[in-house]
This record gives C-alpha cells, structure tokens and sequence, in this order.
C-alpha cells in the first residue's frame, strides 16, 4: 500500500487515533537526539495539555534513544566516525498520559537474553529499581554489561505505567524489538 | 595547569575546576553527545593531580538539573576518585544541590550519599520548581 494524497487522510487518522504528536523512522545519532530534546524543550504548540518539560518524559526519551544508537542491530559509523542505530520513535499521547515508543530492529540470537532481562525488570518495584540502578552503577562495564542495563533501569524508573515491550519476527535473523514507556 | 573550565551548552555542564583553591563545581544539564570529551579532560587531571602536594581541602559543588545514564556513571567515578582523596587524608566537602520539584536529582543525592559513606556530602534543596 503506497500513500497517496488521496489516502493521505487515512494515515492522518490511523496517527491521530494512537495519539501520535511525533513520529520518525531514520537514521538516530546521539546529534539527532540532542536535537529531538530541543523540539521537545522548546515546542509548547503541540496540540496537547500534557507536559513535556518533565524530567520523566525527557529522561526516557534520552535514554530510549541513546540504546538505539548504542545497541541496534542495524547500526553502522557515519563519515565522522560517529554512531548511527536505525529505528523508530514515536510520541504520542495516550489515557495515561504521554508515551514514548521506539523500535528497532535486534538479532534474534540476542533477543532471548534481552528479553529475559525486560521480564526481570517487570517484577520490581519502584524500590527495588532504585536498589538495582545503584547496583549496576557501581559494577565497572565489562563483555558482559554492555551499559544497556542502566538505561533500561532509567526508563522503568520514569515510566508511570508499565513498560511494555514485545519481539516481532522479522525474517530468519532479526526481529522488531519494540518499547513503550509512559510518563 | 591550575584551573580548568568548560562552558555550560543546553546538553553539558558548566564545569569550573581550580586546582590551587581546591574548588570544583559541575552544574546544569548533563547529556552530552560525547561524554568523553565533556568529562574525560577534568577526569585526568583530577587523576594526574595529587593534592597532598597543594592543597587539602576542597569543596565541591554539584547543581544538575538533569543527566542521563552514562553521565551518572561519570558521577560516580568522580565520588569514587573524591572518596579516594578523602582515604588519604584530604578533606573533602561535596554539596549536592537540587530544585524542590526535582524528584531526580534528589533521589540521585541520596543515593551517592548511601553510595559513599566515607565522604562528607550534603543534599541542599534549592528553588521550588526546576527549570525541566
């Protein structure tokens, strides 16, 4: 299916339905997410009463971003020599309140492991993250603590609902790793 | 060198070091595109510096309105380093500061002050409503 200008309304309502504010589907640098943070810091005209000068909402953002570029599985170095992760963000609003959503795509032999350590995380509570984020902190990185950890921590932290996130098969090799933070 | 400064962007920290007062202040936001070179200068001299030789006491000021993950690790490397003073005899005073509403950065306080119990850091609350 191809927009057109005369499907173009179609779109409009499938984005407007979600609550979508803001969306992009491209190339993420850390450049672009410093520019992403300017939109959001700046613009007060979104349609919405909601609150975007949260340190809630602009940590998520961050930090959802940033494992993009640190972490996708569709990633390559630009000319500069910097980081670029391919994926999704989206910003919406929903009944309970703003979201971010992002995706890319993730190998499905890493998909296993990541997905476990989601879980685990799904089953502390507010305390308990506090305790674990002070925990991986303090750990020095190494193979096996990539630093996704402390991000992910950030983002079920801020989240006022629960972080959902699912693994869409894609082909053979990767799958669609999709999260959805509410602030 | 006996000062070291970096100017305050919307996604780094103002960053004023003064080697011969023993002062050092980090304050604003802190998400910078390349952590290293935000931190990385300050992180060594502070390494290469022993301040047995010049001076032994110093206070240090943190003000962040926000930071992100990888800076927070930066953080608590630079405490670590600090505690490291304080063991060898430095006397070390860290001020935590922090805007009423800023639910973050005073739960991040009081987590270093847990992190760090050998080290003299007080949580000092602020305006009422942070600029975020």
């Amino acid at each position: 299916l191809a927009l057109s200008a005369s499907n173009f309304k179609t779109v409009l309502d499938t984005l407007n339905e979600c609550g979508i504010i803001f969306s992009y589907n491209g190339p993420i640098s850390d450049q672009l997410i410093g520019q992403l943070s300017d939109i959001f810091r700046s613009e007060r005209s979104f349609k919405t009463k909601r609150d975007f000068q949260t340190t809630a909402f602009f940590s998520s953002l961050v930090e959802q971003t940033q494992n993009i570029v640190r972490y996708s599985d569709d990633s390559y170095q630009d000319h500069n020599g910097d980081d670029i992760g391919y994926g999704v963000v989206v910003v919406g609003e929903g009944p309970l309140g703003l979201y971010i959503c992002t995706g890319n795509r993730v190998l499905k032999s890493k998909q296993q492991k990541l997905e476990d350590s989601l879980n685990q995380l799904s089953k502390l509570d507010q305390k308990q993250l506090r305790v674990e984020y002070r925990e991986q902190r303090r750990q020095r990185l190494d193979a096996e603590n990539d630093g996704s950890g402390l991000g992910f921590l950030e983002m079920f932290r801020r989240s006022s609902a629960p972080v959902e996130f699912n693994f869409f098969d894609l082909d053979k090799e990767y799958a669609l790793f999709s999260l959805k933070v509410t602030v | 060198v006996d000062r070291y400064e970096l100017e305050a962007t919307d996604k780094s920290p103002r960053i004023a070091c003064d080697f011969l007062k023993g002062t050092l202040s980090i304050s604003g936001a802190s998400f910078p595109e390349n952590i290293h070179s935000v931190y990385n200068p300050l992180l060594s001299q502070l390494q290469a510096y022993d301040p047995k030789e010049k001076v032994m006491s110093w206070k240090v000021e943190f003000y962040l309105h926000y930071f992100n993950t990888g800076s927070s690790k930066v953080l608590f490397d630079l405490l670590d380093l600090l505690t490291d003073w304080q063991g060898a005899g430095v006397d070390v005073e860290v001020l935590w500061k922090y805007d009423q509403e800023n639910e973050m950065a005073k739960e991040h306080g009081e987590d270093f002050v847990e992190d760090f119990p050998e080290l003299k850091m007080t949580l000092s609350m602020m305006r009422p409503k942070s600029p975020w």
